[in-house]
């Protein structure tokens, strides 16, 4: 299911109004060194009077190269090149089309070459994503469709809770006992990823409700709303009021795709951003 | 048509009322079943050890059930709204407290019991007595499963008494063993009624292994009231015209090598009829016959 309710626009195989194009691969731009600030894969096609041909910075030198689908790029002087050429042909600024990463890869990497991609060219994104960023305090969703750039923001409660519960603290809830935290781990990861309780965990058949086998007996969670799926209930020892949790998955987003991003949230780890496409099969986290 | 179980869970009721679970069976999409052992939720042992996944599971009350077919049964999908009960076949080899039909599971799915009857867990003509040896949680003890007849109880009894279950194996209490003394007059009309307790269990013993007896030394014949002799405990040799029942000295070492069996604790005594003698005729692994039954009944409904 899409986020959207246009159709999106997608790039086909070839270029097909007048003008230049460049393609960037899936495959992520590298470092580069001294006056490259990036060495990227992509393709510059032109169209000019109806004749379609590609573009080469550099002579081609070998049969490989001509019949290579993602020649190299050397930003931001390729670039510079292109958009001189677009301009020498009589054409408006060449039409880009990267993938979010891509862009957010080079926007911290390359900020000279993502200076002139936005200022001189016209970017357009491949693919639809859903894109989460987090920092050290929060967390944010949004989904980013392709053709123009946009980005839409999702209110995300379920990765709120698991954002928080990888460093440590719940939502609302002062100086969150361990055990609380494993119970909201072992609940979300039953329902999104595992589809199973864990063994670690009991379940209370009166109380609907789960506790640590080895627990302390007074640490639980029990089933909010829709079940437990859209919301839980945790008692601890010391408080007998129970607080209410809010797990709400963004609406619409395929369970695949809240399971990648639910296990990258509640995993912790250096990553900043991640990149998940609505299949939940195409993932990619910059750091 | 109802609806196929989602899991089967094959238990038996304890003299002391606890349910020992030997063995589940899930049912994944289309018609493939999965046979496993299930962990032990009470056991020692560190989560996800193997030493957790082959234990037994001996379940206290309806919520130590409830617990288990949580575990047992896949979470419904997180978007999904179905309220429907989610069925189970529950079948208790043995009689205990009521099985509750209904009991609450997660994501507001309760589970609906549906039970089965025990004489289905075994081929036709054949009873069983089930003995869960002391590596069993909870310790040892014995049980007939389903009704059997009189003589297959009294063989319990006798062998509960030589010891051969355990020393402290507790089972099925009520049925009367009426046997004449092992010194005494070996003729009906003289033999006193005694209680299995009331009979040497050394003698028991020697008897049921087969061992040479010294001169004199008379069989004790073991019946219920009004059922006759059951079975005669006499040398292999000394067997009477009028013996209604029989077993081999094998048989009894196979108990005895089930009951020293430190990971396999539930086996069964299975008796059969040939030729008009009730016969002790194998000793089985529980857990591994019902896996065949099960399994044999999933490929026959795959069959049809």
């Amino acid at each position: 299911m899409s986020a959207t309710e246009d159709r999106p626009v997608e790039r086909g195989v070839g270029i097909v109004e007048p003008g230049v194009e460049i393609v960037f691969a899936r495959e992520l731009p590298r470092s580069g060194a001294g006056a490259i600030e990036a060495r990227a894969l992509a393709r510059v096609e032109v169209m000019d009077g109806g004749r379609r041909a590609r573009w080469s910075e550099r002579p081609i030198a070998r049969l490989r190269d001509a019949t290579a689908p993602w020649p190299r790029l050397l930003l931001p002087h390729d670039l510079e090149r292109v958009i001189e050429v677009a301009r020498e042909l009589g054409h408006g600024p060449p039409r880009v089309w990267l993938s979010a990463e891509a862009q957010s890869w080079l926007a911290a990497r390359a900020p000279r070459s993502f200076a002139l991609l936005m200022q001189r060219t016209e970017v357009f994104q491949r693919d639809a994503c859903w894109a989460l960023v987090r920092d050290e305090s929060s967390v944010r969703l949004a989904w980013r469709d392709a053709g123009e750039v946009s980005v839409r923001a999702f209110d995300a409660p379920l990765f709120v809770v698991a954002h928080a519960v990888a460093r440590g603290v719940l939502p609302g809830v002062d100086a969150a006992p361990p055990e609380a935290l494993r119970l909201v781990r072992a609940w979300t990861t039953a329902l999104w990823s595992t589809r199973r309780l864990p063994i670690d965990c009991r379940w209370l058949p009166d109380q609907r409700g789960l506790a640590l086998r080895a627990g302390d007996g007074g640490t639980r969670l029990t089933e909010g709303a829709r079940g437990g799926r859209d919301s839980v209930w945790l008692f601890t020892p010391s408080s007998n009021q129970g607080r209410e949790l809010d797990l709400r998955a963004p609406e619409g987003m395929e369970p695949e795709v809240v399971r990648t991003g639910l296990q990258w949230l509640l995993a912790g780890g250096a990553g900043r951003e991640l990149f998940v496409d609505p299949g939940g099969r195409h993932v990619r986290e910059l750091g | 048509m109802s609806a196929p179980a989602e899991a089967t869970v094959v238990l038996a009721h304890a003299p002391d009322g606890a349910r020992h679970v030997f063995l589940t069976s899930t049912r994944r999409s289309g018609t493939r079943s999965v046979h496993h052992g299930i962990a032990d939720p009470s056991s020692a042992a560190p989560a996800g050890s193997l030493a957790r996944l082959v234990a037994p599971t001996r379940l206290v009350d309806d919520a130590d059930l409830a617990d288990l077919l949580a575990h047992l049964v896949a979470l419904p999908a997180p978007f999904e709204d179905d309220a429907a009960p989610r069925p189970i076949d529950v079948l208790p080899l043995t009689s205990g407290p009521p099985l509750p039909s209904s009991l609450p599971g997660p994501l507001g799915r309760d589970f609906a019991l549906r039970t089965t009857d025990p004489d289905a867990a075994l081929d036709a003509g054949v009873h069983a007595l089930l003995f869960a040896s002391p590596s069993a949680p909870g310790g040892a003890w014995w049980r007939a499963i389903g009704t059997v007849p009189h003589a297959v109880l009294a063989f319990g009894h006798l062998a509960a008494r030589a010891g051969l279950f355990g020393a402290d194996a507790a089972g099925d209490g009520g049925a009367l063993v009426g046997a004449n003394a092992p010194d005494g007059d070996a003729s009906e009309a003289n033999a006193p009624n005694l209680d299995a307790s009331d009979l040497d269990a050394t003698a028991i013993e020697a008897r049921l292994r087969g061992v040479e007896l010294p001169a004199g030394a008379a069989p004790i014949e073991v019946r219920t009231e009004g059922a006759g002799a059951l079975w005669t405990l006499g040398r292999g040799d000394d067997a009477r015209a009028w013996s209604t029942a029989a077993w081999d000295a094998a048989d009894v070492e196979r108990i005895d090598a089930a009951r020293g069996d430190a990971l396999l604790p539930y086996w069964l005594l299975l008796f059969e009829t040939r030729a008009g003698v009730l016969r002790l005729s194998r000793v089985e692994n529980a857990r591994r016959h019902f896996v065949a039954r099960l399994v044999g009944a999933a490929q026959h409904e795959v069959e049809a």
